[in-house]
C-alpha cells in the first residue's frame, strides 16, 4: 500500500471521526451502588428454621415447577414418589438443606437467588437479560436472553440455573413472587407459608434493623452478623445463624464486601472511556505505517500496481 | 278478678308443668305439627347393583336407619322410604305401583348400582310389562327426568364402578353419563364409595332436604366437597411413614402401605377422621392399602395390589447436605479411542505418502 | 520483487478430503441432538460448569489462534518488513476461517442461538463479553474485507458463473470492479482498524473471567489478564504462521518457505519474552508464585503451561534453532499448545467450581469441536485452491 501522509491524515481523521461516533453504551462510572430503601428482600433466620420445607412446596405451587427426586425411587419403585432435590435447578428456585449431619443439633439453610444490590448476573448479561427491578427483585427476561450463560459463571453463589434437557432452554431462577405477589402486595410465596417466622418479608433496610434486633436481644444464640448486609455489595436475601454454626458453613461463602462487578467494569471503562485508547492505538499504528511507506519510497523500492 | 295476660300465662304454664304435661309429646300437638313436617319420599332403584351400599346404609348407627327411615331425618323434614327392592315389605306388582305412585308426587330418585346399556338394556330389568322385564335404563331416564334431585350412591351409580371393569360387557355407565348422553338435566350428586359410608348419604339428604340440591357444593366431579374435599394421603396415620421412605413390602410388615398398591395419594375422601362402622376401623388402620374406591377409576385396570403415581408430590422427611457430591465418572474411552484413532491415521498416512511419494517421483508434487 | 501468488487448482477430492468429510459428518449428527434434545443429550455441561469446551476452546482458543492475520499484517503492512510478504494472505485467509468458526462454534454454544441478533440492538455496556461480541464480529467484517482482494484477483474480467445465473455476468464484475476500487482506497484503514479491533477482544477475552474472583485460582487470577491475554495472543501469531505454513507446505507438496519463516521467526522471542516477563512479574509481585508448585491440578497445569511458554523462547532466540526447520515447528508447536493450554486453565482448569459437581467434555462436544477444526481445514483448502493464496514455488 502506498498511502502519503495527506492521504494518511485523511485516513486516520475519518477513522477517528467514525469510531468517536461509533454510539456504544458509554462504559459506567464504578462507585458502589447504594441499596434503594424501597427494595425489598428476606431475612432467613437460620435459628428459627424447622425445616418442614413449607416453603418449598409453597414456591414450587407458586412457579407452577414440576417434582425432581435424586432419591432414586423411581428405579426402586417404578414411580416417582418425592419432590427430593439437592441444589437449585431448573425445577427448583429453593431449597432447604441442612448442615450438622453428624451432630446432635441440625441447623436448617434456605438456598435461593440473593437478589443482590449490585448484581454480578445483571452486570455480565450481554444484552441486559436480568435487571434489578424497582421492588428489589433481580429480574430475568427470556425472550432477550440469548443463553450464552455468562451469568451463571458471573454469579458468587451460582444461583442461575439452566434448562440443560430442553431444545429452547432459558435461565431459571428464584423471582421474589415479583410479578404474582409483590405487585398486589402480598409477600414472596415462601414467606408466607412459613410457619416458624423463619422467613421474614419486608423492605431491606426494615429487615436489617429487625435482623439487628433479634442478635442483640439473644446475643448466646446469634453469631454478630448479619450475611448480606455487605457481601458482594449487599445482597436482597440477608441471613442469620446460630452462634456455633459459620455461615460458610452453610454454603454462605465467606466473600468481601466489594461488589463482584467492579473489577471487571473497572477494566472496561478505563479501556474504553470514550474510546481514547482504541484511538490512540490507532493513531500511533496510522503513524508507524506512514512512516515506514515513507522509507520505502525514499529507498525506491516501489510496489506493484496491484498491490494493496 | 282481672288478671292481665302475662298472668295467666304465667299460671297456665306453671299448672301445665305441675301436671306434668309435656307439650312436645302431646299427640294433639304432634298432629298439628305433622301437618308442618315436609314429606320427601325416596325411590331407591337398584341397577348393576351388589346392595353394599344399602347394607352399609343400614349399618348406620349414629344416626340410626330407624331413626333416618321413621322419625325426622332433620327437624320438620320425613324422608319415606317409598320403594327399595331390597328391603321393602311388598314384591312383584305391588311393589311396582308404589314405584308408580310415588313418582307422581315431588321425590328424591337415589341410584345404587350401575346402569347397563349394553343389548337395550337387558342386562338388569327392574319389574315386568307385557311379559318382558323392564330395563333399568328406562326407569332411570324416567325417574330421573321427574325427580327433584338424583343421588347416585355407591361407585358402581356414579361412575360405572365394578360392573364397568376391564371389558365391561354390560354396558355399564354412571347415572351422570347416561343423564347427559340423554338430555336429562335434572341436578345429580354423586356419591361414590364401595360401599359408601352411611353418613356421606345422610348427610347429603340431609343438605338436600334443607337447602336443595343446588345447596350442596359440589367437586369437579360432582361429588359433595364437605366429604370428598381431602386427600387420604394427607390424612394418614402412615404419611410419616410415606416421607421417611418406609415401606411394608408385605401385608403384616409396619409402615406404609404404598408399595402394596394404597391409592391413599389418589383418593378424596374423609375415610381417616370418619372411619367406618360409626368410628371402628378404617381400610388403613385394619393394614390394607386404600383401594381408592371413590375416584372415578376404581377398580383401576391394573391390580388392586399394583402402585399408583403419586399427582402433587412434596419432599421426603430425609434433608440433602450443604454440598452433594454429584460428580459423574470420568469417562476416557472416547479419548483414548480417538487418540488411538489419530495415530493410526498418521501412520497410515506416512504410508501412503510413502508409496504415493515413489510413484509420483517424476511428476510434480500432487496428492 | 516479484510476487505472484496463484491458486493451486490441486485435485480437490482426496484420501484427506475424505477424512474431514467424516468428521464434519460425525458432527451434524451430534448438531442435530444439540438444536433438538438440548445440551443433556450431546454435552457434559452442568449448573457448575456452564462453560465447557466450546467455550475455552473453540471461542477462545480460537480467537487467540486466529491471531497469526493480524500480527502478520502489523509486521508486514504497518512495520514495513515487505519481505514476509508471501505469508500475509494465508495468514487473513486462517484468521478469517477461524473467527469463522469461532462464530458457528458460539452458535452452537448458545442456548436461545436465534437471538443472537440481540447484541447488536440491546447493549449492556457493563459487561466484558458485549465487548467481545461486538469487536469480534466488526473484526470478522474487515477480515472479511481484507480477503476481499483475493477474490476481487481471481475473478475480476473472468466472472463466469455457472448456467442460468451466466445472465448475472456482468454485474458481478461490475461489483468486483467497485470492490476492487474499494478496497485499493480503504485497505490501510481496514488493516489498522483490524489490528486495533484485535487488540479489544483479545484483551477483553481475558477480562471475561475476572468477573469470577471466588472462582478462578489465583494463578491467572489478576488484573494483568487483558495485558497477559493480548501479548500470549500476539506471541501465537508467528508460531501460528509457522505451523501451518509448514503443513501446508507438506499437505501440498510444495517446498516449505524455510527461509521467510525462519526470518519472520526471529519477532517471536520478542513477543514471548514481553509475555513471560508480564507473567512472571505479574506473579511474584502478587506473591502466588509458591502455589504453582503445591501438587495440585492447577498448580500442574500452571508449570506446564508456563514450561511449553518458556522452553521455546530459550530455543528461539538463538538463529540456529530458528534455521531449522523441525526445531522450529516443535517450538511453534510448543508455544500454540501453550496458549490453549493458557486458555483452558482460566476458562476451566484453573475454575474452582465447587466440590459438587465435575466436567469432561463428552464425545459430542470433542466430535462437533473436531468437525469445526475440520470444517476450517476444508475452507483453507478450497481458499488455497481456487483462490491467489499462495504465492509460486521459485
Amino acid at each position: 500500500m502506498d498511502i502519503s501522509r495527506r492521504k494518511f491524515l485523511k485516513i486516520g481523521a475519518a477513522a477517528g471521526g467514525t469510531a468517536a461516533c461509533a454510539v456504544a453504551a458509554p462504559a459506567q462510572a464504578r462507585n458502589a451502588r447504594q441499596p434503594d430503601p424501597q427494595w425489598y428482600g428476606m431475612l432467613n433466620d437460620s435459628t428459627r428454621c424447622i425445616g418442614c420445607k413449607a416453603c418449598m412446596v409453597a414456591c414450587k405451587k407458586e412457579n407452577k415447577l414440576e417434582a425432581e427426586s435424586t432419591l432414586g425411587e423411581k428405579e426402586a419403585l417404578g414411580e416417582q414418589l418425592y419432590d427430593a432435590p439437592r441444589g437449585l435447578s431448573e425445577h427448583t428456585y429453593t431449597l432447604i438443606k441442612m448442615h450438622g449431619e453428624k451432630e446432635q443439633e441440625k441447623t436448617f439453610v434456605k438456598t435461593q437467588c440473593m437478589h443482590c444490590v449490585d448484581p454480578a448476573c445483571a452486570s455480565a448479561c450481554i444484552v441486559g437479560a436480568l435487571k434489578k427491578q424497582d421492588n428489589g427483585a433481580v429480574k430475568y427476561d427470556a425472550g432477550m436472553c440469548m443463553g450464552c450463560r455468562y451469568c451463571m459463571v458471573a454469579c458468587p453463589y451460582s444461583v442461575p440455573q439452566f434448562e440443560w434437557h430442553k431444545a429452547i432452554p432459558a435461565i431459571k431462577k428464584c423471582t421474589l413472587c415479583s410479578e404474582t405477589r409483590l405487585e398486589k402486595g402480598e409477600p414472596t410465596a415462601c414467606a408466607g407459608v412459613c410457619p416458624a417466622g423463619a422467613i421474614t418479608f419486608g423492605k431491606r433496610t426494615e429487615l436489617i434493623k429487625i435482623a439487628r434486633a433479634r442478635i442483640d436481644a439473644a446475643p448466646d444464640v446469634y453469631l454478630d452478623h448479619i450475611y448480606g448486609e455487605e457481601e458482594v455489595g449487599g445482597t436482597g436475601v440477608l441471613y442469620l445463624t446460630k452462634k456455633q454454626v459459620a455461615f460458610a458453613a452453610l454454603g454462605l461463602g465467606d466473600f468481601d464486601y466489594k461488589p463482584v462487578s467492579g473489577l471487571t467494569e473497572s477494566i472496561q471503562h478505563r479501556i474504553f472511556q470514550y474510546f481514547i485508547p482504541p484511538i490512540a492505538v490507532y493513531s500511533i499504528l496510522g503513524g508507524i505505517m506512514a512512516y515506514n511507506q515513507r522509507r520505502k519510497h525514499n529507498a525506491g523500492i516501489e510496489g506493484g500496481d496491484d498491490e494493496y | 278478678m282481672a288478671i292481665s295476660r302475662r298472668k295467666f300465662l304465667k299460671y297456665s304454664a306453671g299448672g301445665a308443668a305441675a301436671l306434668g304435661v309435656n307439650l312436645f309429646d302431646n299427640p294433639l300437638l304432634s298432629k298439628a305439627f305433622a301437618s308442618a313436617v315436609q314429606e320427601t319420599p325416596i325411590i331407591w332403584l337398584a341397577g348393576g347393583a351388589c346392595s353394599g351400599c344399602s347394607v352399609s346404609l343400614l349399618n348406620a348407627l349414629s344416626p340410626r336407619i330407624q331413626d333416618v327411615l321413621l322419625d325426622q331425618v332433620i327437624p320438620g323434614h320425613h324422608t319415606e322410604l317409598a320403594f327399595h327392592p331390597t328391603v321393602m315389605a311388598a314384591s312383584g306388582d305391588l311393589a311396582m305401583q308404589a314405584m308408580y305412585d310415588t313418582e307422581e308426587k315431588p321425590f328424591i330418585l337415589v341410584v345404587e348400582g350401575s346402569i347397563t346399556t349394553a343389548d337395550g338394556g337387558r342386562h338388569c330389568e327392574v319389574g315386568e310389562k307385557n311379559g318382558h322385564g323392564i330395563p333399568v335404563l328406562e326407569h332411570v331416564l324416567r325417574l330421573g327426568a321427574k325427580a327433584k334431585a338424583v343421588l347416585a350412591v355407591g361407585s358402581c351409580a356414579s361412575f360405572g364402578g365394578i360392573p364397568a371393569a376391564n371389558m365391561n360387557p354390560s354396558g355399564s355407565k354412571g347415572v351422570m353419563e347416561v343423564f347427559r348422553e340423554h338430555g336429562v338435566t335434572t341436578p345429580t350428586i354423586n356419591l361414590p364409595g364401595c360401599a359408601i359410608h352411611p353418613d356421606w348419604f345422610i348427610g347429603t339428604v340431609a343438605a338436600i332436604l334443607l337447602g336443595g340440591p343446588e345447596g350442596v357444593k359440589l367437586d369437579a366431579l360432582g361429588r359433595p366437597e364437605m366429604f370428598y374435599s381431602k386427600l387420604i394421603h394427607d390424612n394418614c396415620p402412615l404419611r410419616g411413614a410415606f416421607d421417611a421412605g418406609r415401606f411394608a413390602q408385605n401385608f403384616g410388615d409396619a409402615g406404609c402401605l404404598y408399595k402394596l398398591g394404597c391409592k391413599g395419594p389418589l383418593a378424596h375422601a374423609n375415610c381417616p377422621e370418619k372411619r367406618f362402622n360409626s368410628g371402628t376401623n378404617w381400610c388403613i388402620d385394619n393394614g390394607h392399602p386404600c383401594n381408592g374406591c371413590v375416584e372415578p377409576e376404581y377398580p383401576y385396570e391394573q391390580s388392586m395390589w399394583t402402585p399408583v403415581p403419586v399427582k402433587d408430590m412434596t419432599p421426603p422427611a430425609a434433608y440433602p447436605p450443604i454440598f452433594t457430591d454429584r460428580k459423574s465418572a470420568i469417562d476416557v474411552t472416547p479419548g483414548y479411542a480417538a487418540l488411538a484413532g489419530v495415530a493410526a491415521g498418521v501412520v497410515g498416512m506416512r504410508l501412503a505418502g510413502k508409496k504415493a511419494g515413489e510413484e509420483t517421483q517424476a511428476q510434480d508434487g500432487k496428492e | 520483487m516479484n510476487i505472484k501468488a496463484l491458486p493451486l487448482r490441486h485435485r480437490f477430492w482426496t484420501l484427506n478430503v475424505a477424512v474431514l468429510l467424516f468428521f464434519m459428518a460425525s458432527g451434524v449428527v451430534f448438531a442435530y441432538f444439540r438444536f433438538f434434545h438440548g445440551f443433556a443429550s450431546v454435552t457434559n455441561l452442568n449448573p457448575a460448569y456452564p462453560f465447557g469446551i466450546w467455550i475455552a476452546f473453540d471461542v477462545a482458543c480460537g480467537v487467540a489462534l486466529a491471531a497469526g492475520g493480524f500480527t502478520t499484517a502489523a509486521i508486514v503492512e504497518i512495520f514495513g518488513r515487505h519481505r514476509y510478504h508471501a505469508l500475509v494472505r494465508p495468514a487473513i485467509l486462517t484468521a478469517f476461517i477461524g473467527y469463522f468458526l469461532v462464530g458457528l462454534a458460539v452458535f452452537f454454544d448458545l442456548g436461545k442461538y436465534y437471538n443472537i441478533w440481540h447484541a447488536l440492538v440491546y447493549w449492556n455496556g457493563t459487561s466484558v463479553l458485549f465487548e467481545v461480541a461486538w469487536c469480534v464480529m466488526l473484526y470478522l467484517s474487515v477480515l472479511a474485507i481484507e480477503n476481499l482482494p483475493n477474490v476481487v484477483e481471481q475473478f475480476r474480467g473472468r466472472v463466469a458463473l455457472p448456467g442460468p445465473l451466466s445472465a448475472l455476468n456482468a454485474p458481478t464484475d461490475w461489483l468486483l470492479g467497485k470492490a476492487d476500487g474499494f478496497c485499493r482506497r480503504t485497505m490501510a484503514f481496514f488493516v489498522i482498524a483490524g489490528v486495533v479491533l484485535s487488540f479489544g477482544h483479545q484483551s477483553s477475552l481475558g477480562t471475561m473471567m475476572l468477573i469470577a474472583p471466588y472462582k478462578l485460582h489465583e494463578l491467572w487470577y489478576t488484573p494483568l489478564s487483558p495485558l497477559l491475554f493480548l501479548t500470549s495472543a500476539v506471541s501465537v501469531g508467528i508460531p501460528m504462521v509457522v505451523f501451518e505454513g509448514t503443513l501446508a507446505a507438506k499437505f501440498f507438496g510444495r517446498k516449505p518457505e524455510t527461509e521467510l519463516l525462519s526470518g519472520i521467526a526471529k519477532y517471536i522471542p520478542l513477543f514471548l519474552g514481553t509475555y513471560l516477563l508480564l507473567r512472571l512479574g505479574d506473579l511474584a509481585y502478587r506473591g502466588v508464585l509458591a502455589t504453582a508448585f503445591d501438587g495440585s491440578l492447577q498448580g500442574n497445569a500452571f508449570l506446564l503451561e508456563f514450561a511449553l511458554f518458556a522452553v521455546p523462547y530459550f530455543i528461539l532466540k538463538r538463529r540456529r534453532s530458528r534455521q531449522n526447520p523441525t526445531l522450529l515447528f516443535l517450538c511453534s508447536l510448543s508455544v500454540i499448545c501453550a496458549v490453549v493450554l493458557n486458555r483452558f486453565n482460566v476458562f476451566l482448569i484453573g475454575m474452582d467450581m465447587g466440590p459438587e459437581f465435575n466436567y469432561f467434555p463428552s464425545v459430542g462436544e470433542w466430535a462437533i469441536t473436531f468437525a469445526f477444526i475440520a470444517f476450517g481445514v476444508l475452507l483453507y483448502k478450497i481458499g488455497v485452491n481456487y483462490l491467489p493464496i499462495l504465492e509460486e514455488d521459485h
